[in-house]
């Protein structure tokens, strides 16, 4: 396990404490992995690699 | 220079990726050859910021528009984690039919495959270029090679050489 340490604007982690009082997450560490492993599963590379692709298609053999 | 056959796109709404990426590397006018170039409100004011002579242009046609926001849209641009820009450009794709969102990013053409609407971003409209007889392959090629150099679009170097590799297969030019 690696420990970060980040600075967050206090209307962000207002929202995090909110989330923990309501009971949704135990703690500020798990609000934060689960919100890092959102972010990460939408911003592969490989996606990025997989768009370019369509791309290349549309832009060379694409009708419009 | 003459056009060849195929239809024209009627409305593209656009992120400030395509718009940035382009007149980085002086190809935003490929741009005209869209029918109508609509700017949401937000990404408006994110190109203003980082590039301003882009809208000094005088021969390219941006259309600013309002977003009228749609919850069950906006849902689901929170879940992938859009930046307003791309959730204003999206929503906006919803209010024109057939419209085609020019982005590059993924999570951003991920949300628009997953909601129906097409996409394609700054290299699809480098190498349409070329099929619609504004660029030569060459020039095309060009282009590309200059991407790392001048431009904020990040690109895998390999994943450049194989797009230019295909240009030349596609043209005859190995």
């Amino acid at each position: 396990m690696k420990i970060l340490q980040a600075e967050l604007p206090d209307k962000l982690y207002e929202q995090i404490k909110l989330l923990i009082d309501a009971g949704w997450f135990q703690d500020e560490k798990s609000v934060i992995t689960e919100a890092l492993r959102r972010f990460l599963e939408t911003h592969k590379p490989e996606l990025m690699e997989k768009f370019i692709k369509e791309d290349i298609e549309w832009g060379l053999r694409g009708k419009d | 220079m003459e056009k060849t056959d195929y239809t024209t796109i009627q409305n593209v709404i656009l992120d400030a990726g395509p718009i940035i990426h382009l007149e980085e590397i002086d190809s935003l006018y490929l741009l005209t050859d869209f029918e109508r170039l609509i700017i949401p409100d937000a990404v408006w004011r994110e190109v203003e910021y980082h590039s301003p002579s882009v809208f000094k242009y005088r021969d390219i046609n941006f259309e600013k528009a309002n977003v009228v926001f749609d919850e069950d849209i906006l849902s689901v641009c929170k879940l992938f984690c859009l930046d307003t820009g791309e959730l204003e450009a999206i929503t906006l794709c919803s209010q024109y039919p057939d419209s085609i969102l020019l982005t590059d990013d993924a999570s951003a053409r991920l949300v628009a495959k997953t909601l129906g609407i097409r996409a394609h971003g700054t290299i699809g409209i480098l190498l349409r270029a070329i099929r619609r007889k504004q660029f030569t392959p060459h020039e095309t090629m060009r282009k590309l090679k200059e991407i790392p150099l001048k431009s904020t679009l990040f690109i895998r170097r390999s994943l450049l050489h194989e797009i230019i590799e295909e240009v030349k297969r596609e043209y005859g030019l190995i």
